[in-house]
C-alpha cells in the first residue's frame, strides 16, 4: 500500500468517525445510560431480595428459637427435652452464622463443602464424577486464595463485569452494534451521499473498511465504557465483590445417551477478574463478527429497512437456541454470549456440545463471508 | 486535433441495466480549455454518461480515458485532477457545511483550519451558514456548495451536471463568468445543464445527445464562414445579384440573407463586392444558428413546434 493510500484510509476512517459520532452520539449515550442504570438496578434488586430472603431466614429462626424456648419453659426432663435443646443450640448456632455472614443465602461454608465433596465422592456415580471433582478442585482453590465462605450469587461490581458481556445483555449489545452499523452503506446509496463520497475517494474497498473500522472502534469503545460503566455503578450500590472468585471454564463437555456429562478434569479455573477480561474479549471477537455481518448486510441490500430487519431477526434468533436442530451449531447469534460456550452453560442450555474453538470457528467463517460479500459488493456498486 | 490536447476521451461507450440499453455506442472528446455542452432531453443518458466518466457507474462496454488514463481500470489516476458537480449534489444533512467541507478537504489533502474553511465557504457566497446544518440549506446554497467542493484543489477538468439548479440569476451570473474564467485559464468544462440560454453563452462546442446516442456534435469555434449573415438596405435587389455573382444564399423571414461562403477569409472581399455594387450594408456577422432551434431539431421534434423558434 502506497503512503499516499494510507493517508486516504486514514482520512477516510476519520471521516466516518466523525459521521457516526455525530449521528449516533445522542443515541450512543442515551443506550449507555439506560443499559448501565437499568442493568445495576435489577442487578440490585436481585441482591435487595436475596437480602429480604436472609432477613426473612433470620426472622423464622428467631421466631422459631423464641417458640422452642416457650416449649422449654414447659418441659420437664426427660429425652425430648433435651433433644429441644440440641435443637435449640443449633439454630442459635445458624442464627449466629446468618447474622454473621449477610447478605446473600445459599451461603456456601467452603471447608465443610470441601469435606462433603470429599466423603461422597467414592459413592458418585461415574455419570456425575466431573461434576463432583469440579466441585472439589473448585473448594480446593477458594482455599487456596483464603475465600472460606462463598457466595454463589454474589453481587458486586466485579461479577456484573462478566454477567453483562456474558449472558443475554449480549443480545442487546448485538442491537445497539446494528443501530450503529446496519445503515452505513445503504443510508449513502439511498440518501444519494456515496457519489460525492466515492467522487473524492474513487477507492471503493478503502471506503468500505473505513466504515467497517470506524463501526468495529465505536462499538468496541461503547461495551470498554459499558464494562467501565457498570463496575463504578455496581461498586457504589453493591460494593465491588471479591476478584478472586473461581469460575470453570473450558470443560471438554460430552453427550451420553442424550445428556450433557463432564468428563473427569477437563477444566480451567479463572479468578473473577480474569474471567472478566476473557469475557470481554470474546464478547469483542463477537461483536466484531456481527459488525462485519451489520455492514455487509447494509452493502449488499442497498436498503436500512431492509438491513434493519435481517440484522434484528439473526441477533434475535439466539432466542431459538437448540429448536433450529443441528443447524444452530451454524447460526452466529449462537454464540453471542460466547463465554458460556467456554463454561459449558450454553451446552446445558440447549443440550448441544459446542467447544470453544467450534464457535470461534464459526464465527470467523461468518466474518471472512460477510468482508468478501461486502467488498465484492462494494466494487461492482454503480452509483 | 492533436491527441495531446484531448482531455476527456469516451470512445463507443455503452451501458446496459438488464435490458434496457442507458447508453449506446456513443463517442465524443472534449479539448483542453474547451467548455462543451452536453445536451440532451431528460432520460436521454447524460448522467449515465458523466456518471461513467466520474468512475461511479461501470460502462457494459467501450473506454472513457481522461488525460489518456482509462478511467475503468485507474479511476483514482484519471480523476485526480477532476472537480464535479453530480445532478442533485447531496451532503450528510446532519453534519454543517464546514463539516461537509472539511470531509472532503481532509481526501484531498488540503488544510482544514477554520480559517481555510471559512475562506472557501465565503468564496461562494456561504459565509456564516458553514456552520450550518446541511440539512436546513436551500437548493441553491447546496450547489454553492457543491460549486466550493467542485473548485478544490483548482482542478484541471470540471464536469458539471446540471450545476445551475436552483441558483437565483445573479448567483448564475456569477457562476457564469466563474466558469468563463475558468476556461480562459486553461480549465476544461463538460456541463450539462436545461438552461439552454446559459449554456449558449458559455460553450463552444456542444455534444447532442438523445435516447442514449450522440446525434450532433457542433463546434463554434471553427469558423469557416460557410454562412453568413447579410442584410443590406435593397434586399429585394440583391438576391438576383447573388444568383449572378453564383453565390448560394438563401432569404430568411427578416429580408436578410444566408450567403454560404468557402472560408471566413471571403467575408471581406464579399463586403467590397457589395458596396462596390451600390448596396448599403446594414450589417455582416458569422451566422450562427440558434441553440434552441438546433437542440430541437436534433432532438426530432415537429416542424410545427420549430416555427416557433426564432432563428
Amino acid at each position: 500500500m502506497s503512503k499516499s493510500k494510507t493517508h486516504v484510509f486514514f482520512v477516510l476512517y476519520r471521516n466516518e468517525l466523525e459521521k457516526l459520532w455525530v449521528r449516533r452520539m445522542r443515541a450512543l449515550i442515551i443506550a449507555l445510560l439506560v443499559i448501565v442504570v437499568g442493568g445495576t438496578f435489577i442487578a440490585y434488586r436481585n441482591y435487595q431480595a436475596s437480602q429480604g430472603q436472609v432477613q426473612n431466614g433470620i426472622a423464622q429462626i428467631k421466631s422459631q428459637i423464641a417458640q422452642e424456648r416457650s416449649q422449654l419453659a414447659h418441659m420437664h426432663n426427660g429425652k425430648t427435652k433435651k433433644l429441644l435443646e440440641e435443637e435449640l443450640r443449633g439454630n442459635q448456632s445458624a442464627l449466629r452464622q446468618m447474622e454473621q455472614n449477610p447478605p446473600n443465602p445459599g451461603t456456601v461454608f467452603v471447608r465443610q463443602q470441601l469435606s462433603s465433596l470429599q466423603s461422597s465422592v467414592k459413592h458418585t456415580p461415574s455419570s456425575q464424577l466431573g461434576t463432583t471433582l469440579q466441585q472439589i478442585a473448585i473448594a480446593r482453590y477458594q482455599l487456596v486464595h483464603g475465600i472460606t465462605i462463598y457466595h454463589p450469587s454474589d453481587h458486586g461490581g466485579y461479577r456484573i463485569v462478566g454477567q453483562i458481556f456474558g449472558g443475554t445483555t449480549m443480545l442487546l449489545l448485538g442491537l445497539v452494534a446494528l443501530g450503529l452499523t446496519g445503515d452505513r452503506m445503504s443510508s449513502e446509496i439511498e440518501g444519494g451521499t456515496v457519489g460525492s463520497l466515492l467522487l473524492h475517494a474513487p477507492w471503493r474497498r478503502f471506503v468500505y473498511l473505513a466504515k467497517l473500522g470506524a463501526a468495529l472502534t465505536v462499538t468496541w469503545t461503547f461495551m470498554a465504557v459499558l464494562a467501565v460503566g457498570f463496575f463504578l455503578m455496581a461498586t457504589a450500590v453493591m460494593g465491588t465483590g471479591n476478584p478472586m472468585n473461581p469460575h470453570a471454564v473450558g470443560l471438554r463437555l460430552k453427550m451420553a445417551g442424550g445428556e450433557i456429562s463432564v468428563p473427569v478434569q477437563t477444566f480451567h479455573l479463572l479468578p473473577q477478574w480474569s474471567y472478566d477480561l476473557a469475557t470481554f474479549g470474546l464478547a469483542l471477537l463477537v461483536m466484531g463478527t456481527f459488525v462485519a455481518i451489520f455492514l455487509a448486510l447494509s452493502m449488499v441490500t442497498r436498503s436500512t429497512v431492509f438491513s434493519l430487519i435481517v440484522g434484528a431477526v439473526l441477533v434475535i434468533s439466539n432466542i431459538l437456541g437448540h429448536a433450529l436442530g443441528p443447524i444452530a451449531i451454524a447460526n452466529p447469534a449462537m454464540f453471542l454470549p460466547l463465554m458460556q460456550v467456554w463454561t459449558g452453560q450454553e451446552a446445558f442450555d440447549y443440550q448441544m456440545v459446542v467447544p470453544l474453538s467450534a464457535a470461534i470457528i464459526v464465527l470467523l467463517i461468518w466474518t471472512a463471508v460477510a468482508l468478501i460479500a461486502g467488498l465484492w459488493t462494494a466494487r461492482r456498486l454503480d452509483v | 486535433m492533436n491527441m495531446s490536447n484531448v482531455m476527456i476521451d469516451v470512445c463507443d461507450v455503452s451501458k446496459r441495466y438488464g435490458s434496457v440499453t442507458a447508453v449506446n455506442h456513443i463517442t465524443f472528446t472534449v479539448n483542453r480549455g474547451e467548455i462543451c455542452g452536453f445536451l440532451g432531453p431528460n432520460g436521454a443518458g447524460k448522467t449515465t454518461t458523466l456518471r461513467m466518466l466520474l468512475g461511479l457507474v461501470r460502462p457494459s462496454s467501450g473506454h472513457i480515458s481522461i488525460q489518456g488514463v482509462n478511467v475503468a481500470s485507474n479511476a483514482p489516476k484519471a480523476l485526480n485532477s477532476v472537480g464535479a458537480i453530480i445532478e442533485e449534489s447531496r451532503f450528510y444533512p446532519y453534519l454543517t457545511g464546514e463539516q461537509n467541507l472539511r470531509q472532503v478537504l481532509r481526501l484531498r489533502g488540503l488544510a482544514v483550519s477554520p480559517e481555510a474553511l471559512t475562506s472557501r465557504l465565503s468564496e461562494v457566497g456561504l459565509g456564516t451558514a458553514g456552520r450550518r446544518k446541511v440539512k436546513g440549506y436551500s437548493l441553491g446554497m447546496r450547489q454553492r456548495l457543491a460549486l466550493a467542493l467542485a473548485m478544490l484543489q483548482d482542478p484541471e477538468i470540471l464536469v458539471l451536471d446540471e450545476p445551475m439548479n436552483g441558483l437565483d440569476p445573479a448567483a448564475m451570473r456569477d457562476f457564469r463568468l466563474h466558469l468563463l474564467r475558468l476556461a480562459e485559464s486553461g480549465v476544461t468544462i463538460l456541463l450539462s445543464s436545461h438552461i439552454l440560454s446559459e449554456v449558449e453563452q458559455l460553450a463552444t462546442r456542444f455534444v447532442f445527445i438523445n435516447q442514449g446516442q450522440v446525434v450532433g456534435i457542433e463546434d463554434r469555434r471553427q469558423g469557416t464562414g460557410e454562412k453568413t449573415y447579410v442584410r443590406v438596405l435593397e434586399s429585394d435587389q440583391i438576391g438576383p445579384w447573388f444568383e449572378a455573382q453564383e453565390m448560394v444564399a438563401e432569404r430568411l423571414a427578416d429580408g436578410a440573407f444566408l450567403v454560404s461562403l468557402a472560408a471566413l477569409q471571403a467575408v471581406p472581399e464579399l463586403v467590397r463586392d457589395m458596396v462596390a455594387a451600390g448596396f448599403n450594408v446594414i450589417e455582416v456577422r458569422p451566422h450562427q444558428e440558434n441553440l434552441e432551434l438546433q437542440y430541437l431539431e436534433r432532438m426530432a421534434h415537429p416542424p410545427e413546434v420549430l416555427d416557433h423558434v426564432q432563428v
